[in-house]
């Protein structure tokens, strides 16, 4: 159980890198209306 | 960055029009909400301006559609699918998520930039596979989406059509060399394809051999295709016209030293322009003296190619559709407004006289890929600014029927007209 505990931050990490976890973290990114705000400005003035 | 770096911002929507609409998407976002959801409402801004080349591009996308769509003259139909999908090449779309696909093309226009329904066509036949653009227009249930079709045989098939993470199979044609060339001796027609405006080495290489090939075989008839090309370097255009003999403004005078009408264009200065085209100055417009349109002194002179024979003085041909765009479009209307060839095939896909030659940023918290325009270009021809595409002289669309036959409508009618017996053969071009 411990070594298991031990590599689980490694594996969370792996998870990551591979496509479709990405991809899916990436689709469920929610915007603040503060940082929306900041882009609409942005690609306004 | 719009109202800095855009030639003019408030040519669609007034300035009044613009802040009211502004106002009404910072009222739109007082929660918090997805980015593939602000990505649709940021669209609205950056469509708003009528700028085929002002964009907003949302990536990566997360699931698509395993099939690729045509929206040809005459409907949405099936191009390619993934085996055991549910749709099949050649089905005819006849709903999508019981939306008539017609429908969705007046809803798409919302989200598509675009300056002519011939590229909206176009870009919406590749939106219809994005799974974020299914979403917004609400056309997804669960994780599918319901579609209609009828096939080859005019059975109709109700299947469900599964998103998928991976994108649909590509276009097996986009692996070829992007300009390459052959002969119809029988014809006597040279054909030039150009799938991109790359000015290179080898682009330069296969159009000398082009030519080369051409005059050794004594062809009498060129053919460029441009009917995959969205654009690129207009470098590319002013290397094909040093084969072409001078034409100008109709006047028939052969000399070695051509010189064509070509296009003048507006310049909005900003320090983003600054740092992205290394201009010194950092505002203020560079305006073009449109008079030279006017008395047509808008003349660029071009180098003849070397030797002087290859020089080609035979008929020129040029073939466009809807995804003939921006530099492509260019090509296509500085041949027309300077009577270089005749354009055959599709309408191209944006205006002649556009906004272009877009900055690129990206928004700080969501990641969108932003382009901005910072050029307005005219086409060599003034009294026909006001079109929004360049229109073929000879009118060649694809019909579903063509793709389920594997037939090119475009090089039959091409065929037809040099066999003699296609001039009757122009279609009517479809109203909607």
């Amino acid at each position: 159980m411990k070594s298991v505990k031990k590599i689980m931050p490694t594996l969370f990490l792996l998870m990551l890198t591979t496509g479709s976890v990405q991809k899916t973290v990436f689709a469920q990114v929610l915007l603040t209306p503060e940082e929306m705000q900041q882009d609409l400005d942005y690609v306004v003035d | 960055m719009i109202r800095r770096v855009h030639p003019d911002p408030f040519h669609a929507l007034s300035e009044t029009e613009f802040d009211a609409l502004i106002q009404d998407l910072s009222q739109s976002i007082t929660t918090s909400r997805p980015r593939e959801e602000f990505f649709f409402i940021l669209k609205k801004l950056t469509n708003s301006l009528k700028d085929g080349h002002t964009e907003l591009y949302y990536s990566p996308e997360q699931s698509y559609v395993p099939a690729r769509f045509y929206w040809a003259v005459d409907g949405l139909v099936v191009i390619q699918a993934q085996s055991g999908c549910g749709l099949e090449f050649g089905d005819r779309v006849v709903s999508l998520g019981e939306k008539d696909p017609w429908d969705l093309l007046d809803r798409l226009a919302q989200v598509i930039a675009t300056e002519n329904a011939y590229w909206l066509r176009d870009r919406g036949a590749d939106a219809l596979s994005r799974g974020s653009f299914l979403r917004h227009l609400g056309l997804v249930e669960g994780n599918a989406v319901r579609s209609v079709v009828e096939d080859i045989n005019g059975n109709l098939k109700d299947v469900r059509v599964s998103l998928t993470p991976d994108p649909p199979p590509s276009d097996p044609t986009s692996s070829r060399p992007f300009c390459g060339f052959s002969l119809d001796e029988a014809h006597s027609l040279g054909f030039f394809y150009l799938d991109q405006c790359h000015f290179n080495s080898s682009y330069l290489s296969a159009l000398q051999t082009f030519f080369e090939e051409v005059k050794n075989k004594r062809i009498k008839r060129v053919a460029l295709d441009i009917r995959r090309n969205t654009g690129g370097s207009s470098l590319v255009v002013d290397e094909f016209l040093r084969y072409m003999p001078v034409r100008f403004g109709g006047w028939f005078v052969h000399m070695p030293y051509t010189k064509v009408r070509g296009f003048l264009s507006d310049i909005r200065f900003s320090p983003e322009a600054a740092a992205q085209q290394n201009y010194s100055q950092t505002s203020g417009y560079l305006l073009a003296d449109l008079n030279l349109r006017l008395i047509g002194a808008n003349l660029m002179r071009i180098s003849p190619p070397l030797p002087l024979d290859l020089i080609f003085h035979g008929q020129v041909f040029i073939l466009t559709s809807g995804r003939t765009y921006s530099s492509a479009n260019w090509f296509a209307a500085l041949f027309q407004d300077n009577r270089l060839g005749s354009i055959l095939g599709e309408p191209t896909g944006n205006k002649p006289t556009y906004f272009g030659h877009p900055l690129n940023f990206k928004t700080p918290n969501s990641q969108f890929n932003l382009y901005i325009s910072h050029k307005k270009f005219y086409r060599p021809d003034y009294t026909k600014d006001s079109l929004n595409s360049v229109l073929p002289d000879f009118y060649f669309p694809t019909r579903i029927e063509d793709i389920r036959e594997a037939r090119d409508a475009q090089m039959e009618g091409l065929l037809s007209l040099l066999s003699g017996s296609g001039l009757d053969t122009g279609r009517k071009e479809k109203t909607r």
